[in-house]
């Protein structure tokens, strides 16, 4: 497997709108970067790009407020140690998830199921919004990391608080992250998935699921988005 | 209708009748069906619910208080107002006058001109009335002889009253109000005034008082959060520079749902709670001679950040279990890394020195603590900070909930403390953050009367684990 990136710069610098996504879709496009491979190479430097720019924002005020709780020698280890054990999470289901999407892929040519299968895709995501295991993991989101302990512990907790915020934040924004990229949708619909994820969260009441409605609300418009 | 006036409960004039209608109307609500907007249960849990199954639609009602919060205040008021509407039209239906106002408990008044000011208010003291029958206004709480609940000088202090911001621009301190936050039933930090007197008054009653889930089953809790509502009123009234939030945040970020009176359904905002005058029937305190001001400051927009936010000087370094009435713990200072201001000397270099209790959870009806701080090696008495109080320490600690179980977070403004301690970041590896355990007395036992059981959640051993003490500098 061989990967590189070649890169032509065209002047111009990248625009921030406040969402990962276009961050790095406008830093590609300035740049006009090209990713060229062979095997693995692309599928996994696109999920991990996705991953980057879906995931990020949604973690960036948990970083935030751990930063603010670590001693200032340490707040860089243990950050990147946070984003180390997340993307480790992701990384880990991007291969089975590959390999499912090549299947997938391969069924839908195969019964030529190009209309059933974003329905089934979002069909999939609306009814996991209002799954238990969900909500829980959705719970723990909000639980920070306890930071007491020697001070060389202090990052190695960091990065089980990593690992631990990916595994929560993959029960819960799994399905619908991936929905738009099953259903070869454009990218617009993954920054709209990213925002209301990023809206229940911050909305998200006991015994009140409105905030939910919202994620289930963007799978349904998801189903009327035509593939690229 | 005319606004309504809310007097202490201690200065009603001999033969009033309030409490006996407030009883009255108890019984009343208590006699109608769970389902019921209107009854008592229903009306409780909307503040906690401790074991009732919510009737149809009633989730979104149900279990809505707003605790460690800058919405604690605002919440409440409106809770307030539509448990006053409630019993004012249940006396009105059983005879009574019909501007029934909610009195106030003001255990904070002078002793010298209310020397029974802290004791229970008396018509909530007996099980049963003259006449023998049961007193709607009794409920389980701490056993109290003559009304003496134990409520001494710091529990009732009113130092929240000196804080000039409702919530500071600076995160660690909460203010007078309250931290940003978004809904928050449990799981941040307290504000002053919830932490004293309200916290610590919550848990001196004991009994249902001592938890969220069942505070608001017995009447002495409408009276407590009266007062507190009033000391809201009365904090606005002391200065022109004490002003509600108003950011757009606070004003109108999120929205709550209650019931009026008639047990319609409503919603209000934190900003629908600024002019006491304007809620539902519209009421006033009577010692706060005018209404108070409704206008918000204009033009403040997002208040500027400190550039400084407190950094992180010191730490505990394991989690603590507070088992002992008397529990030391040795917090370590990083001395390396930290700002050039900090290890060139010392104090008074930091402008603020800040102890921060960090994931304190636990289960029970616990006891509140007094937090000390001392040097190891000094001579000196331990200074104390503040209370730490387990009111609603239960629910912060439910992993099931929307928080996922972040536990309470304090924080005290020890600056004085560090001042009279000497505090340096040479010093502070000797810093000793102790716990002592507050006393609580037995509460008695009762079974609500009712169609509805309601019993306290918790009856095992209480237990409380602070995940960390930190010590931060700005």
């Amino acid at each position: 497997m061989t990967l590189g990136v070649a890169a032509h710069q065209t002047g111009g610098l990248a625009i921030c709108f406040g969402s990962g996504q276009l961050i790095a879709h406008k830093f590609l496009s300035a740049f006009r970067a090209e990713i060229y491979y062979t095997g693995f190479g692309r599928p996994a430097v696109e999920w991990f790009l996705m991953v980057a720019a879906m995931m990020l924002p949604i973690i960036a005020p948990h970083l935030v407020l751990l930063r603010a709780r670590i001693f200032r020698s340490q707040q860089t280890k243990a950050i990147l140690a946070v984003i180390a054990g997340y993307m480790v999470v992701w990384c880990l289901i991007g291969v089975p998830l590959y390999l499912i999407l090549i299947a997938f892929r391969a069924s839908v040519a195969l019964f030529d199921a190009h209309s059933i299968a974003p329905l089934l895709m979002y069909l999939f995501a609306i009814g996991w919004v209002w799954m238990p295991q969900r909500q829980r993991a959705l719970n723990r989101c909000h639980r920070p990391p306890v930071l007491a302990g020697p001070t060389g512990q202090i990052v190695q907790t960091a990065g089980h608080y990593g690992l631990r915020l990916g595994r929560d934040c993959a029960v819960v924004c799994l399905p619908a992250m991936v929905a738009p990229m099953f259903a070869g949708q454009p990218l617009v619909m993954m920054f709209i998935v990213t925002h209301a994820l990023l809206a229940e969260r911050i909305l998200q009441q006991p015994h009140n699921n409105r905030p939910s409605w919202i994620v289930a609300f963007v799978c349904m418009l998801g189903l009327a988005i035509p593939p690229v | 209708m005319s606004t309504r006036i809310r007097q202490s409960v201690y200065n009603l004039p001999s033969g009033d009748e309030t409490l006996l209608w407030y009883g009255r109307a108890v019984a009343d609500m208590r006699s109608r069906a769970l389902s019921d907007p209107t009854s008592w249960w229903y009306m409780g849990a909307v503040h906690g619910n401790p074991n009732l199954n919510p009737p149809a639609g009633a989730n979104q009602f149900w279990e809505q208080c707003q605790h460690q919060s800058w919405y604690f205040l605002p919440w409440h008021r409106g809770y307030l107002a539509a448990f006053e509407a409630m019993v004012s039209k249940a006396v009105a239906a059983l005879g009574g006058p019909a501007d029934w106002a909610l009195p106030y408990w003001n255990y904070s008044e002078d002793l010298a001109q209310n020397p029974e000011a802290r004791f229970l208010p008396p018509a909530f003291r007996d099980q049963t009335l003259p006449d023998g029958s049961d007193n709607p206004l009794f409920a389980p709480r701490v056993q109290a002889p003559g009304g003496d609940i134990g409520l001494g000088d710091g529990d009732v202090a009113l130092d929240a009253l000196d804080e000039d911001e409702f919530t500071p621009a600076v995160s660690f301190e909460t203010g007078f109000g309250g931290p940003r936050t978004g809904f928050s039933h449990f799981g941040s930090a307290n504000g002053q005034l919830e932490r004293v007197p309200h916290n610590v008054v919550h848990v001196r009653i004991n009994g249902w008082m001592a938890d969220p889930r069942t505070a608001a089953f017995d009447p002495i809790f409408w009276l407590h959060h009266c007062n507190i509502d009033r000391l809201w009123e009365e904090w606005r009234a002391a200065d022109s520079s004490h002003t509600n939030p108003d950011e757009s945040a606070w004003l109108s970020g999120v929205t709550f749902d209650m019931h009026d009176g008639d047990g319609t359904a409503f919603t209000f905002t934190a900003g629908d709670m600024v002019d006491t005058t304007q809620i539902l029937h519209g009421y006033r305190y009577d010692t706060i001679p005018t209404p108070s001001p409704v206008v918000v400051a204009a033009g403040r927009g997002v208040p500027e950040m400190v550039a400084r936010e407190p950094e992180l000087a010191g730490s505990s370094q394991a989690p603590v279990s507070l088992e002992d009435d008397l529990t030391s713990v040795r917090v370590q200072m990083q001395s390396e890394g930290v700002r050039r201001s900090f290890t060139e000397s010392a104090f008074p270099t930091p402008v603020n020195v800040y102890l921060r209790l960090e994931e304190v959870t636990g289960k029970g009806v616990p006891a509140d603590y007094e937090v000390l701080v001392d040097l190891e090696d000094d001579d000196e008495p331990p200074y104390p900070v503040g209370r730490l109080s387990t009111f609603g320490i239960a629910g912060a600690s439910d992993t099931s909930k929307s928080h996922g179980g972040t536990g309470i977070t304090e924080v005290y403004n020890i600056t004085r403390a560090a001042e009279r301690l000497r505090l340096t970041v040479e010093s502070t590896p000797k810093l000793r953050v102790s716990f002592r355990k507050i006393e609580q007395r037995p509460v008695s036992k009762l079974e609500m009367p009712g169609p509805v059981p309601v019993q306290l959640p918790d009856t095992e051993a209480s237990s409380i684990q602070v995940g960390r003490i930190g010590i931060y500098f700005d």
